[in-house]
């Protein structure tokens, strides 16, 4: 009874809240200036120094205890000078001078990620190996490098002086090592899963190959399917991209630069051409472009291809992405320059012509009549998916002498239920169809398939029967749609889906006559820009050499050359009768004469 | 501040090509006229018809099932055509559009008093096509249009293109367009014609008498007369000759099929005949042309001397007599023939229209070649000249085919063959 | 100096073909025939003959000064203040094209295709248009003249071809129209249908070398001269001469009769699109002149701030006349008629003064 009682009045008297606090909030304070001054110091190759003043100066700056100063006052006094060394990036032989260094550089023993494992070599020198756990590679460490460094006999025939080269050349039997004396360099290469060796006496760690981290195989290209065609598409790691694009071009001139991109994430980028035949000015324009990236933070290649394009303002890209291989052979035979990047399963290769964004590689893999088929598809798929709607709104607004009696007059039927004007009907329409499209990316791809088609025609259905649209424009919109989802090129679908919106508007102001200014203006702007140096619609506008591979393709055997406004340092790429074997057969028809 | 700037020019900008799209007009705010009558006015100076659909939905409207188009009729009595549609409007919702008509209909009296007054002034509107089928109607032209409900279809504008490509099945009428109309009536060298229709009311369809005893052919009938029962209330038959913008004269069916030949219009046609053997029997051939026709232009001693030549060819497409026709002995017995009946049609053709003084077949043509420069030409004045031209014709004309038969053997009864 | 970018001779060829054939689908066949009659197709074939001969001279003027274009070769030759008149008028003329021929086609565009937009706004349209162009340079122009002049042309032969089935022979007889000597004279005034070739004087610093030019401007005369005829020819053959005096456009009323069948028939707003296409096309290049004869006139080095005032300007001399009679009877006519003066007759001129008084241009270095 007693507790029902005060069951009762706890729940009708006031209590006040325990927690005075009102949850996390993010408050600005003095810390929050901090980083200002880092963006200027980050123009220095590391900063470690500035790193580390950085870390000092972003905890909260509350006075030392007595406890935490008579703790370093003992530590100074008890030991050696066993500090980091200061002010500088280069390494000290004091080991411990160096293992200091390291664990504020990685902030130990916050940072769990880092192991350091401290030994002895050849049970006399002491030494200790640095490496995130996670990255790299278990097996390499415990049968290639520890066993061999803990054995009795290393240093059989050694001296005093420093055994790093030793090791190097004797003891370690790893497939990869260097040696570097630069904190920044070691920093850089332990993030990157391999593994550095400091060893007592030496003024310099070695860097050991011991990658082994988790990656995704080789999958068939999620974006770019072919039928016929090879299956492999890039993946995100770096090596795996590269070492795929060598199998396909074997040749010693294929030149692979690792660049990092990114002040704080140090994401590696490599670009890769074939030297002799790719222009050495464009070579060097990507270099400088991509040295001269000056950002926090690089993902992939996505970021890359807007940091380092030339118009960010006009709609179509100059920079081609694809997730495949064989296409990237391609375009480094032509004499283009690829970029790969880590993080995204894409290259990029720039420069790129208009044309040049309509190829897929099946039309290299199919013979020419179906190459040219495909392609002349694509091209109609373009202009249905620019075009359509807005002369849809144009015709039907402006000039119905166009549309045949008869489709009229049922046209204007189906149209007396509908309460909108042509313009919002064809805006609903699209923009419905615009979310169905992005909602499809984002559902689990088992219903997604279904649900974006059954979700189209019966959203389209329903819309007539409630006489909301009339059923033409669903036909229109579809075919729209599909004319979109032609074209090969996800970044030029995106621009065609957006210039679809200013023809709809030019059509309604104006009507043909907005769409065919629309049209100029829009050519203007293509036709104004550039792609690293190469003229955007070349080889129709400015008129180069013909190319036999820009809308038709033509066969194989006609490609004889790159194409012109590459302005390659070599040219031809096969010989005067690719199809020598015509010539052979025939041996009257040779030059020879008869002589079998 | 530049941001606030350059966002209130682009609202100016937007909001002014918004205020109003000064063209753009839904298709539901239109009402597509299909055939326009012009008729005498009592009221006014002219009268005119105006068929429009009417785009109800009859019945519960399940969206996508459409009805039957029906139409409704108006006619106003108003100055000029234009006019005339300002008044129609005050009585519809929605404003008239001629971008779809397809039949200008005339009626005869308007036509013999001269069609120059409107017939300029509908082309310049920009909604008037050229393409527009001219028609001359033997009546009203309002009633034509009202009673223009075609039978065997509910999509009118195919059933109104339906009825003048007819012509080029038979030949027994012409078609012309506007841009035909317009081009023969201001140029110097031909006189403009154009297609006649009637109201049939099967008075000619008698139930009791005999048929005739000479031969009769099918295209012995001006429109109107065509002895029929059932059907479309009004046929397209015959010609309507014009000089300049008057209409003068008329032409039967079958002297539409010459000025067709002479003119190379001429398609194709079943033409019956009589039998040369036996002069109850009937042959049809199905005449195709074979090339376009000779038309020779001379001056002898100042007069024009025009030598025609006109190639036919034909499959024989029916033999009442069972003669072997198809015989080569027999052959150019019927083509001879053939030869002969054609040649008087076109000879009455050519006397009828050489007594009114129109050429409408186009002679003119010819004869242009032979001056020099326009003044010379208009001094010649060729149109006022036909009346005293000579006009030699020729025809020729081969049997090609004769059907999935080769040979007619006579039917055989109970006293043996039948001759 | 304005930085203007080079072209090569097939962008050029490209660029005066649009520039020059654009007037096949004005007024201009239609109202020519009230005096020359049936000899449309030939009375152009004398004109093209005489604009080449105009055009040869213009060529060794060019030739005679390598790498300069007109206004440095009016300046050097007929020295400071009298070049500085010949180029204004040059100028000048080129913007009353502009101007009027914006004035033409927005009245067309009214007659047939947008009744009730107010003027202001077509031609409003057309000269932003242009403008833009100019921001974006001379290289751009001439590309998209290339890339458009391939559908243009398709489409324009596609037209003549389907129209054949209304061509009748007798309509080009009596072949001497209404005289000889009519047709020669008004042939030869009207050379003036050629002269956007001048273009190609005022841009001699682009077309790398004079031996372009003379390739570009003999073969566009040529197929210019083709174009038309074969143009005129067509429209004489459908259209007898009593009609089409009265026609306004006979081109878009050829396209507007066009009938095959039941499906084929009223298929002209599609030759509207190309036909909108080549006039702006034509617009921006004509006004681009306009802007870069007016910059290197007075030597000025950025021709953008030059573009909208120049566009106000266009504007202007399009809303002059007041009505559609006037721009064809007096501006249309005044153009075709004294425009062989500005643009064939003063570097005849100046070519002759400059034969005697010795000028040359120092001949450019070898590349």
């Amino acid at each position: 009874m007693p507790g029902f009682l005060k069951t009762i009045s706890d729940m009708l008297t006031y209590k006040e809240p325990k927690n005075k606090e009102r949850g996390f909030e993010l408050l600005e304070d003095e810390a929050q200036s901090a980083p200002k001054q880092s963006n200027a110091q980050r123009q220095d190759s590391s900063g470690q120094q500035n790193s580390t003043q950085n870390q000092r100066g972003k905890s909260s700056r509350h006075p030392l205890t007595v406890e935490e100063w008579n703790g370093g006052r003992k530590a100074e006094n008890t030991e050696d000078v066993c500090q980091a060394p200061n002010n500088t990036n280069i390494m000290s032989t004091k080991l411990c001078e160096n293992l200091e260094a390291i664990k504020q550089k990685f902030l130990m023993p916050k940072n769990r990620d880092i192991i350091v494992r401290e030994f002895r070599i050849g049970r006399k020198v002491k030494a200790f190996m640095v490496y995130i756990d996670g990255m790299m590679d278990k097996q390499t460490l415990n049968l290639s490098i520890l066993p061999q460094l803990m054995s009795r006999d290393v240093f059989e025939e050694l001296g005093e002086e420093c055994p790093v080269d030793y090791l190097m050349e004797n003891i370690l039997a790893v497939h990869d090592v260097r040696k570097t004396n630069k904190y920044s360099d070691t920093v850089m290469q332990i993030l990157n899963g391999l593994s550095a060796l400091f060893v007592e006496g030496c003024g310099e760690c070695i860097i050991i190959e011991t990658r082994g981290y988790e990656k995704r195989n080789v999958d068939t290209p999620k974006t770019e399917t072919v039928v016929k065609g090879s299956q492999e598409g890039f993946t995100e790691n770096l090596r795996t991209n590269v070492a795929l694009i060598r199998r396909i071009i074997k040749n010693e001139n294929l030149v692979t630069e690792m660049l990092s991109v990114g002040n704080t994430n140090h994401s590696n980028c490599a670009i890769m051409y074939l030297e002799g035949i790719t222009n050495p000015k464009v070579i060097q324009e990507v270099k400088k472009r991509l040295e001269r990236i000056d950002t926090d933070f690089v993902l992939g290649d996505g970021m890359i291809e807007q940091f380092i394009e030339d118009n960010s303002f006009m709609l179509f890209p100059q920079i081609a992405s694809t997730e495949r291989p064989d296409r990237t052979a391609s375009f480094i035979m032509e004499g283009r320059v690829v970029i790969i990047a880590e993080g995204t399963p894409f290259a990029l290769s720039a420069p790129v012509t208009f044309f040049g964004l309509f190829h897929t590689s099946e039309d290299t893999f199919v013979r020419w009549p179906g190459g040219t088929f495909l392609r002349l598809i694509r091209i109609f798929g373009l202009f249905c998916a620019t075009f359509l709607p807005g002369l849809y709104v144009a015709l039907t607004l402006y000039h119905i002498e166009m549309i045949p009696t008869e489709l009229l007059i049922s046209v204007a039927k189906a149209k007396e239920l509908v309460p909108f004007p042509t313009l919002l009907e064809v805006l609903i329409m699209e923009i419905a169809f615009e979310l169905i499209r992005e909602g499809g990316i984002r559902v689990p791809s088992v219903i997604g398939q279904t649900l974006g088609i059954v979700g189209a025609l019966i959203l389209g259905q329903a819309a007539v029967t409630a006489g909301l649209v009339s059923p033409l424009l669903v036909i229109v919109v579809s075919i729209t749609g599909l004319g979109s989802f032609a074209i090969p090129n996800y970044t030029l679908a995106i621009a065609i889906r957006i210039e679809r919106f200013l023809f709809i508007f030019a059509g309604a102001v104006l009507g043909f006559y907005g769409i065919s200014l629309m049209a100029v203006l829009l050519s203007y702007s293509a036709c104004s820009m550039k792609s690293f140096g190469v003229p955007y619609f070349v080889p129709v506008a400015p008129k180069t050499k013909v190319n036999p591979d820009i809308i038709l393709r033509y066969p194989i055997w006609t490609q004889k050359e790159r194409p012109d406004a590459l302005n390659t340092p070599d040219r031809k790429r096969q010989g005067d009768n690719p199809k020598l074997w015509i010539s052979e057969d025939n041996p009257d028809e040779t030059d020879k004469g008869g002589n079998t | 501040m530049r941001r606030l700037v350059s966002v209130v020019l682009l609202l100016v900008f937007i909001i002014s090509l918004l205020t109003a799209c000064w063209d753009a007009r839904e298709i539901d705010e239109w009402s597509y006229v299909y055939i326009i009558g012009v008729d005498k006015g009592v009221g006014n100076t002219m009268r005119f018809t105006f068929q429009l659909p009417s785009l109800k939905h009859e019945g519960a409207a399940a969206g996508g099932q459409l009805s039957a188009t029906s139409q409704y009729t108006t006619s106003i009595d108003a100055p000029t055509m234009y006019a005339g549609v300002n008044i129609a409007e005050s009585f519809t919702s929605r404003r008239l559009n001629y971008m779809h008509t397809k039949y200008i209909i005339i009626s005869e009296d308007l036509a013999r008093e001269g069609v120059e007054r409107f017939i300029n002034g509908m082309v310049r509107s920009r909604q008037i096509r050229r393409i527009a089928h001219i028609i001359i109607v033997k009546g009203k032209a309002s009633k034509f249009v009202e009673e223009f409900k075609p039978l065997l279809t509910s999509a009118i504008s195919k059933a109104q293109e339906g009825f003048m490509d007819m012509h080029l099945d038979t030949g027994l009428f012409i078609d012309t367009s506007y841009q035909d109309f317009l081009g023969d009536l201001k140029a110097t060298t031909k006189m403009p014609a154009a297609p006649l229709v009637a109201f049939n009311d099967f008075s000619n369809y008698r139930t009791s008498g005999n048929p005739p005893k000479e031969f009769k052919s099918e295209g012995d009938y001006y429109a109107g007369e065509l002895p029929r029962s059932g059907g479309n209330k009004f046929e397209f038959f015959g010609t309507a000759l014009f000089d300049g913008d008057k209409m003068v004269g008329e032409l039967n069916g079958d002297e539409s099929r010459a000025l067709l030949m002479l003119r190379g219009e001429f398609n194709t046609g079943s033409i019956a005949m009589a039998d040369p053997k036996d002069k109850e029997l009937r042959i049809t051939i199905d005449t195709k042309v074979q090339k376009k026709p000779e038309i020779k232009f001379n001056f002898l001693e100042g007069k024009p001397v025009v030598n025609v030549k006109i190639f036919l060819e034909g499959d024989i497409q029916n033999l009442q007599s069972s003669e072997e026709y198809e015989s080569v002995e027999l052959k150019p017995v019927l083509e001879e023939a053939f030869k002969v009946y054609i040649k008087g049609i076109i000879d009455k053709t050519i006397d009828k229209c050489k007594t009114l003084n129109v050429d409408v077949f186009g002679f003119g043509e010819k004869a242009v070649m032979h001056f020099l420069t326009i003044q010379e030409w208009e001094e010649y004045n060729w149109l006022s000249r036909f009346k005293d031209a000579e006009v030699n014709t020729e025809v020729e004309f081969t049997i090609r085919r004769t059907g999935t038969l080769l040979k007619t053997n006579p039917t055989r009864n109970a006293e043996g063959e039948k001759k | 100096m304005i930085k203007e970018g080079k072209f090569g001779v097939y962008e050029a060829v490209c660029l005066v073909i649009i520039a020059i054939c654009n007037k096949i689908f004005s007024t201009t066949p239609g109202y020519v025939t009230r005096t020359i009659g049936t000899t449309g197709w030939y009375m152009t074939l004398i004109s093209c003959t005489t604009a080449i001969a105009f055009f040869a001279l213009i060529y060794l003027l060019l030739k005679r000064f390598p790498g300069k274009n007109i206004v440095e070769i009016y300046d050097a030759s007929l020295g400071r203040v009298v070049g500085f008149v010949f180029s204004f008028l040059l100028m000048v003329s080129f913007l009353s094209s502009v101007g009027i021929y914006s004035r033409e086609f927005t009245e067309i565009m009214k007659t047939y295709a947008l009744p009730a937009t107010p003027p202001s706004v077509i031609i409003g349209a057309l000269i932003f248009t242009a403008s833009v162009a100019v921001f974006l340079g001379l290289e751009t122009i001439a590309r998209v003249a290339k890339l458009a002049l391939y559908p243009a042309l398709l489409g324009y032969f596609l037209i003549l071809l389907f129209s054949s089935e209304y061509f009748k022979l007798h309509n080009l007889f009596p072949i001497l129209g209404y005289g000889l000597d009519k047709t020669v004279f008004t042939g030869i005034l009207r050379a003036s249908a050629y002269d956007e070739v001048t273009i190609l004087a005022v841009f001699a610093g682009s077309l790398q070398g004079t031996a372009h030019i003379k390739k570009a401007g003999f073969i566009s005369l040529l197929l210019s001269g083709f174009i038309i005829s074969l143009g005129l020819i067509c429209f004489s053959l459908a259209f007898g001469y009593t009609s089409i005096q009265e026609i306004t456009i006979v081109a878009y009323i050829l396209t507007r009769s066009l009938k095959y069948g039941t499906f084929f028939q009223r298929l002209d707003p599609i030759f509207l699109l190309l036909w909108i296409i080549t006039t702006t096309i034509y617009i921006s290049i004509l006004f681009y002149t306009t802007v870069s004869i007016y910059c290197k006139l007075f030597r000025l080095q950025d021709a953008r701030p030059v573009a909208i005032p120049m566009a106000v300007l266009a504007v202007s001399i399009a809303i002059i006349p007041k009505d559609f009679s006037s721009v064809l009877s007096v501006y249309v006519e005044g153009i075709r008629t004294y425009g062989n003066i500005t643009f064939f007759i003063m570097p005849a001129m100046a070519l002759i003064v400059a034969v005697i008084r010795k000028k040359k241009g120092e001949s450019e270095c070898a590349d």
